[in-house]
């Protein structure tokens, strides 16, 4: 092992680079606050939306269905949120048609299960990296008072690295979380 | 039972995604992983005055740091340093910059997916020389671009982790390193005794400036961070003196622990060498190091992948280049033509510049060369744009500013700017000069891209020396308006309104002059 030597000059540098340093970070950290707060919890959870998100992927319509039926239980409106994920190759408002035009297809979908309940359903088609992220932020930013999403049990390589899209709504969503799995078909007899 | 349904909402920019730490750590990522690779091939060459070269190019690149901060809050898009000069002089230069950036980012896959075996190395001594390094090195780009093909999703997350774990063990490093390692009166010996030549001094202080480069990021993180006009000013300002104060700390530690001769002989992991050395935590601080900067560089490597793909699709946007580049992959709706196009050629650099006697230096050549072409562009723009669009409002400013008036309005002239534009000049010539490839491959790659440019803009019907008239009004009022800038926005929208207000009784009194 290397022998130590203890230098007064050494330890001026060391806490110079320390302050230094320091300060710097908890100068970045600490920005004045922003002129609209998001709104207080218990306020959004009496008045706020329900958010579900449509993706095909996560079995949309039984999703819309559900929160249809929660928000005429609740006198709730009814956020549809819809999530073209861009990847970091591209910058988020590069045009994907091919995506758009799902998204707008699954909307229509969204909106023929929507007509058979009386409720009000808004429609929101976003784009993020993650859907997660995206409804998340979206529930931080408006009155949510509950967020109901899907979940496949078969994750790609890069949720299973980080986590997958519901398990970052649970972790960070401000409000409730409902989230549905698909059944697993039974094991054929005999 | 009807529902009451209600139109769509179509959000193209979510920029809410990335908070302070993550807009920090996206340049981190990017820049602070460039002393792993500098310290080294400095050493090399300002040999005991290394500090001294980093601490000169250090002041050159905060005024640039600087510059970026005040353009990238007030413009907060995609395109970074091709987009500002664009708007301050025009397609033929917006496109020069972008191109020279192009360079930069392509020799960062190279260097960095070369560095990146060289930390791996340091468990496996036997590889650490050629062709072993260039075949890691090829490995590298081809999994990283494959990766990019499917496309990331998840990347600030990944870059938070480690940027927090690599300051945290850097400043261990540092910190214990002046504590307990270092020798002020070797580090003075070699100072005096082994101050390096006029020529190989300016050609340390002209390669330190890779150990800046990555500015770009800080544009991009801009795009996708919540008030950009806020959060950006101090996570860039941050980012600015944080890489200077690491680089010139490992710089001054390494010369006051060990000979420059030891960090010149080690270029594929300096900073690892370094570390080994230090009391108490050198056994497992040269492992952990190596290992650290493997996945910090790694990172970087990747970041030029995503930084040339999102470069050239804003190129290709604003017609600097062909729509051939911006087609998404049919499946995974990916740039897959830039990435298969660009990572091809970081790959023929990295067999290139493995044939040269030192492949590390060569590859610094170019990036030094892209990076300081690209920042004159940038700093003549920043200059240009205060008189071209003074109504934009700047959440930040560079400091000491000299008011002008120009045409009837009142201009702040950024005199921090213009030093720093003749510091970036006095690289660019450094590099010129003391950079035997950089000053021939680098201007040949200047003179292709300029001829695919105009090859390009006759057959698209596009002017080839003037520049296309754009609606930036409009398009600088989405922009803050998508960034959630209200303040900013009604800022601008008052701004205009005085300067139509000014043009309107200008009119009038020159129309009530011609009547008398």
């Amino acid at each position: 092992m290397p022998e130590a030597q203890l230098h007064p000059f050494g330890i001026v540098l060391a806490v110079v680079f320390v302050t230094s340093v320091g300060s710097i970070l908890w100068w970045m950290l600490h920005p004045p606050k922003a002129e609209e707060e998001a709104p207080a919890v218990e306020a959004a959870l009496e008045a706020g939306q329900i958010l579900v998100g449509f993706h095909v992927a996560w079995g949309a319509e039984d999703l819309l269905r559900l929160a249809c039926e929660l928000g005429r239980q609740e006198n709730a409106p009814v956020t549809a949120m819809y999530v073209t994920e861009v990847p970091f190759t591209l910058p988020l408002d590069a045009p994907i048609p091919e995506e758009d035009e799902r998204a707008r297809k699954a909307e229509e979908r969204a909106r023929a299960i929507a007509a058979e309940y009386d409720t009000t359903v808004r429609y929101v088609i976003r784009r993020g990296r993650k859907a997660g992220r995206a409804i998340v932020d979206a529930s931080l930013h408006e009155p949510t008072r509950t967020i109901i999403l899907g979940a496949s049990e078969h994750l790609g390589m890069e949720d299973r690295l980080f986590g997958s899209s519901a398990e970052f709504v649970l972790r960070h969503a401000p409000c409730q979380v409902l989230v549905r799995r698909p059944a697993r078909a039974k094991p054929a007899r005999g | 039972m009807s529902g009451n349904a209600e139109g769509t909402e179509i959000t193209t920019g979510l920029r809410r995604v990335v908070s302070i730490w993550g807009s920090f750590t996206w340049g981190y990522a990017d820049v602070g992983a460039d002393v792993y690779v500098a310290l080294g091939l400095v050493a090399m060459a300002a040999q005991g005055a290394t500090p001294l070269a980093f601490a000169i190019t250090g002041a050159v690149y905060m005024l640039i740091g600087l510059a970026y901060t005040e353009l990238a809050s007030t413009y907060p898009v995609a395109g970074g340093g091709q987009y500002y000069t664009l708007r301050g002089l025009g397609d033929i230069f917006g496109f020069t910059a972008g191109w020279a950036l192009l360079l930069d980012f392509t020799i960062d896959v190279s260097l960095f997916a070369l560095s990146t075996a060289g930390y791996i190395n340091f468990f496996f001594p036997g590889l650490q020389h050629q062709p072993w390094l260039a075949i890691e090195g090829l490995v590298v780009v081809v999994f990283l671009a494959s990766v990019n093909l499917r496309g990331i999703r998840e990347s600030s997350w990944l870059n938070e982790v480690i940027g927090a774990v690599d300051m945290v063990s850097e400043s261990t490093i540092i910190l214990f390193g002046f504590l307990f390692a270092f020798n002020p009166s070797f580090f003075a010996h070699q100072f005096v005794t082994q101050f390096p030549s006029t020529h190989d001094f300016l050609y340390g202080a002209s390669i330190a400036i890779i150990s800046f480069v990555g500015l770009e990021s800080i544009s991009q993180a801009a795009e996708e961070t919540l008030r950009p006009a806020t959060v950006v000013p101090r996570t860039s300002l941050a980012l600015i003196f944080t890489v200077v104060i690491y680089a010139l700390s490992f710089s001054t530690l390494g010369l006051g622990v060990l000979p420059w001769q030891v960090i010149a002989q080690n270029q594929g992991d300096p900073i690892a060498v370094l570390a080994h050395h230090i009391p108490f935590i050198g056994f497992i601080a040269g492992p952990f190091t190596a290992l650290l900067a493997a996945t910090l560089v790694l990172a970087s490597t990747n970041t030029g992948i995503m930084g040339y793909s999102r470069i050239t699709w804003s190129m290709s946007k604003l017609g600097l280049l062909p729509q051939w580049f911006s087609a998404l992959h049919s499946k995974f709706r990916t740039p897959y033509r830039t990435i298969i196009v660009f990572s091809s050629l970081a790959a023929l650099q990295i067999v290139l510049a493995s044939l040269s006697s030192n492949a590390y230096d060569t590859l610094g050549n170019m990036y030094a060369f892209g990076a300081v072409s690209g920042y004159v562009l940038v700093m003549i723009s920043l200059i240009r744009l205060r008189f071209l669009d003074p109504d934009s409002p700047r959440a930040y400013k560079t400091p000491l500013n000299l008011k002008v008036t120009y045409r009837g309005d009142t201009v702040e002239v950024p005199v921090l700017g213009i030093v720093g534009l003749i510091g970036t000049v006095a690289i660019w010539v450094l590099v010129m000069w003391t950079h035997a490839i950089g000053r021939i491959a680098g201007p040949a790659w200047l003179v292709i891209g300029w001829a695919f440019y105009f090859y390009h803009r006759r057959r698209a019907g596009l002017p080839l020396l003037g520049t296309v008239a754009r609606d930036w009004e409009t398009e600088q009022r989405e922009v803050l308006r998508s960034a959630g800038e209200h303040r900013l926005l009604r800022q601008y929208e008052a701004a205009l309104a005085r300067r139509q207000a000014r043009q309107a009784a200008k009119v009038s009194q020159e129309e009530a002059g011609g009547d008398e």
